[in-house]
């Protein structure tokens, strides 16, 4: 007599109580060893890979998203054709200013020095002109690459001193046709472009991410070791 | 085909190697962890417009210029600047992190006054002056100021406000200063000295801190050439370890060395221009300490001693010692010694014009109404009445030393901005402003040049603090004293006549950052020079000749002041820290906080020992020990320490007061009868 646990099973033929799998194994048993099926032998590991590549595609595909909250700009804006057709330079919108400081994003002001009547017809100019030249609003840009509050980045130390050109970090963005929406990270709360683009811990350009890996990375590359409160003020 | 719960159970486990290897734990972990940064009972920085501001340190004699970057309107980092007669820019670890002191966990906030049960009550402000000037008006022995940093414009009205009623006290480390005993070897009075510091390619230092704590680092580490430095010193310290030699002594051996050092200098036709009786007499002095005495004396072996008075070249080479912050001074004679071979390197060959001192300048208000003292000089038991301005000295100053010179039943009174180790002995505290919370005057190290520059507010000080000038005048009305030179509202008044004074003199330079020095030529108006002051310029007196023909006087290298005392005590505890250990006052929260979370200050309550001694005498780490003083006793853990010289035991100061600085300091075993306390006999025994 075979026994296993509570289940089993006398010379005679089967008992209860029993269970579709054992019901299988036994008639595998009284078939003289009859094979079982292909599927039969491999389902364990089908199984685990099932599991395995269920949570990475989970994972890498339909996680992330899940982690942002999406936020469209106010207006689109479109870098490539003030660059092209504008014939500008980034420094024409995103100035220093006298002292030396980093003037990031342009006023209303500066727009309204060539878009004070309407350049073109598209829809995104004509919203422009009613929603924010003409009431004298400023545009409540989202900043996709503001610090957290205790990081502080010099632009002027990183252009003018160490000469690095604005593609180097901010890679093509001068020329995007339209600009993304703003990501926020619902847990830290930051914006995506300072928390990482990229899912897999470690970005390689700056352009991806402007964590502080990716500044102490460039500062060991150019041969610059920075102390803690160089950044950390 | 079916599925069993051993197919789920592999299904959940492939589904685990697959989190593992996706982003999700890993991204959840990181964005969790930047979220706990951002959790609203958390404090954030202040945002705001970035700006920068001018002030300077007074956490020491050395006043430091800073440059201070501000976030609205708040100080947020300090930085030194190096227009300074003797700075380069260096800032020493308590200066870094003085813009932490309007935060200071200790700071007073009442007057208080000890009631009868000895504990600390709070007080009225009227009461506690009226119980002061009950106590000044029926004094029979003497009301003494214990001013621990002379030079300022307060210094000035202590003085006015007690000429023909008391002494002014200076603690040994500022009566004693190396340029108060370099005077002391010459005849005559040649006026206020200084080294050429300019000129220095080699430092020889006695156990100065020159490489870590203030003025000296900022000259030496900053300096772009590069600077020689030779330390005599019988621990590691960090100037020891950064030195470019480290010469192990014998601890108290200074003088033994420096009197070899001036024998073989004489050797070399060091003193062939000096006076023949003042050469003879040296020679005399110095004679017998041949470089094998030395060795004998000091463990120094004639080839180092040789080696490095070869090194020292007339010009070139300076010779330092002066006061610890927590060790103290010198013994008089060790200093003095040290001081001579200054005079054979002609290093005083460049001295401060003598600053003819206007009647009515405010900071030397009734100079020669009032007596000075040093401390140690002041009969025991004869003070009655003492007022103590030691908050900011800079340099620890025992209770002990203090406590032998009042009179029984003696009224003390401490102005201070927190309960430091002083205050805590005190009757009435009278607070004050803490550092970057008032406006105030910077003299000079009292080593060096005078010069003066001004530190500034950057927020409002505790409501209760009162300005020493306000308290001046308070109890001046009770009194009936009327002050003339330096009567003012307030301390700021007295920076503007200050001002006037300097720029009427017209003697001088100003020196301001990243500009030219400015003479009086272009500063022809008080509010200019208060102006220029605001933007970090530093006054400093006009450099001069010294009188070659000066003749010196050595009798006190012959002086003996510490008798070794026939005692049980065998071993000797040698104390050490800079600024950031002499006082509770001049450690800023952070400072603390990083002793507390990373171990850095290995010493507080820990007492350093040759592995070597702990053998001998059997000293087991794990059990508790007490060092024995002549003075009293203090609970340590024995630490194993190679650095440190066989028979010494090594101790940091350790300032007393509120968590987590609450130790014993062992600057109290100092003996009030030794008028040094680099060096205090002691002995470990089991607790």
């Amino acid at each position: 007599m075979l026994s296993l646990g509570s289940w089993y099973l006398d010379s005679k033929g089967l008992k209860t109580p029993i269970s579709p799998a054992w019901r299988e194994f036994v008639s595998n048993q009284t078939r003289g060893g009859t094979r079982r099926s292909l599927l039969s032998r491999h389902m364990g590991t089908l199984m685990f890979l099932a599991g395995l590549i269920g949570m990475l595609i989970f994972g890498w595909v339909f996680f992330p998203p899940m982690l942002y909250t999406s936020t469209e700009q106010p207006l689109q804006f479109n870098h490539k054709i003030h660059m092209d057709e504008g014939g500008m330079e980034c420094a024409d919108c995103h100035p220093f200013r006298a002292d030396g400081t980093f003037a990031s994003l342009p006023t209303l002001q500066q727009c309204a020095e060539c878009h004070e009547e309407p350049i073109g017809d598209s829809e995104a100019e004509k919203a422009f002109i009613d929603e924010y030249v003409t009431p004298g609003k400023e545009v409540n840009w989202y900043v996709y690459s503001r610090q957290p509050m205790n990081a502080y980045f010099s632009h002027i130390a990183h252009v003018k001193t160490g000469g690095f050109s604005c593609e180097e970090c901010h890679g093509d963005h001068g020329n995007s046709e339209s600009i993304p929406p703003y990501q926020t990270n619902i847990i830290s709360g930051y914006s995506r472009a300072v928390g990482g683009q990229a899912m897999a811990g470690r970005e390689v350009l700056p352009t991806e991410v402007m964590r502080m890996d990716t500044c102490s990375d460039c500062h060991i590359k150019h041969g610059r070791r920075t102390p803690c409160l160089e950044c950390h003020k | 085909m079916i599925v069993t719960r051993r197919h789920i159970l592999k299904l959940l486990g492939g589904g685990a190697v697959g989190t593992i290897f996706s982003p999700i734990p890993w991204k959840l972990l990181r964005d969790s962890s930047v979220w706990t940064q951002n959790w609203s009972w958390l404090p954030v920085p202040q945002r705001g417009p970035v700006g920068s501001a001018y002030s300077a340190c007074t956490l020491c004699p050395s006043g430091c210029g800073l440059k201070v970057r501000t976030i609205g309107g708040r100080p947020v980092l300090v930085n030194g600047i190096s227009n300074t007669a003797w700075g380069k820019g260096g800032l020493c670890p308590a200066g870094t992190a003085i813009h932490q002191m309007p935060w200071h966990p200790a700071q007073l906030r009442s007057v208080k006054m000890r009631q009868s049960d000895g504990r600390f009550m709070e007080a009225k402000l009227d009461v506690a002056l009226a119980a002061v000037a009950a106590a000044i008006k029926g004094a029979n022995g003497t009301v003494a100021i214990l001013d621990g940093r002379p030079g300022r414009l307060i210094s000035g009205a202590y003085r006015e406000f007690l000429a023909g009623k008391g002494v002014i006290v200076q603690p040994p480390s500022v009566a004693r200063s190396s340029m108060k005993v370099l005077r002391s070897l010459f005849k005559e009075d040649p006026g206020p000295l200084a080294i050429d510091v300019d000129q220095v390619k080699t430092v020889v230092s006695f156990s100065a801190s020159v490489l870590e704590n203030f003025g000296q680092p900022g000259l030496l580490q900053q300096s772009p050439k590069k600077i020689r430095t030779i330390q005599f010193e019988a621990i590691q310290s960090r100037t020891a370890l950064k030195a470019d030699q480290w010469v192990p002594i014998k601890p108290g051996t200074e003088r033994e060395i420096a009197l070899g050092l001036a024998n073989l200098l004489l050797k070399k036709g060091y003193a062939a221009n000096w006076d023949e009786e003042d050469r003879t007499a040296l020679e005399k002095i110095c004679a017998e300490w041949t470089p094998s005495k030395v060795f004998a004396a000091s463990g120094v072996d004639e080839a180092t001693l040789t080696s490095v008075a070869n090194t020292m070249e007339i010009g070139s080479t300076v010779v330092v010692a002066g006061p610890d912050a927590v060790g103290g001074p010198l013994a008089i004679e060790a200093e003095a010694s040290i001081q001579t071979l200054n005079l054979l390197l002609g290093s005083v060959g460049q001295a401060i014009k003598p600053v003819k001192i206007a009647a009515d300048d405010p900071a030397f208000g009734a100079i020669d109404a009032v007596e000075t003292k040093d401390l140690t000089d002041v009969p025991a038991q004869s003070i009655e009445v003492l007022i103590i301005d030691m908050a900011m000295a800079g340099y620890a100053l025992p209770w002990n030393l203090l406590a032998d010179k009042l009179a029984p039943k003696a009224l003390v009174v401490s102005l201070t901005p927190v309960l430091d180790d002083l205050a805590q002995h005190s009757q009435v505290v009278i607070p004050t402003a803490l550092p970057f919370t008032t406006v105030q005057d910077i003299p000079g190290h009292p080593d060096f040049l005078r010069s003066v520059r001004m530190a500034q507010a950057f927020g409002a000080p505790a409501d209760d603090a009162l300005d020493p000038v306000d308290f001046l005048n308070r109890l001046g009305k009770i009194l009936g004293i009327n002050r003339d030179v330096t009567a003012a509202d307030s301390l700021s008044e007295l920076i503007e006549k200050q001002a006037e004074v300097l720029v009427n003199a017209k003697e001088g330079v100003v020196l301001q950052p990243k500009k030219d020095p400015a003479d009086f030529d272009d500063i022809d108006e008080a509010d200019e020079l208060l102006k220029r002051f605001k933007r970090g310029a530093c006054f400093v007196a006009a450099f001069g000749q010294i009188d070659t023909a000066l003749k010196f006087s050595f009798d006190s290298l012959g002086i003996i002041s510490d008798e070794t005392k026939k005692h049980d005590f065998t071993m000797q505890l040698i104390l050490t820290g800079g600024v950031e250990r002499a006082s509770l006052a001049s450690r800023s929260p952070i400072l603390s906080k990083v002793d507390q979370e990373s171990g850095l200050n290995p010493f507080a309550d820990g007492a350093h020992v040759n592995p070597e001694t702990i053998a001998n005498l059997a000293l087991l780490p794990k059990k508790r020990w007490v060092v024995n003083t002549p003075e009293g006793s203090i609970k340590v853990q024995i630490r194993p320490d190679p650095t440190v010289p066989p028979g010494v035991i090594l101790m940091s100061g350790a300032p007393n007061g509120p968590k987590p600085w609450d130790v014993a300091n062992p600057v109290e075993l100092a003996s009030p009868g030794q008028k040094s306390w680099r060096i205090i006999p002691a002995v470990i025994k089991e607790a």
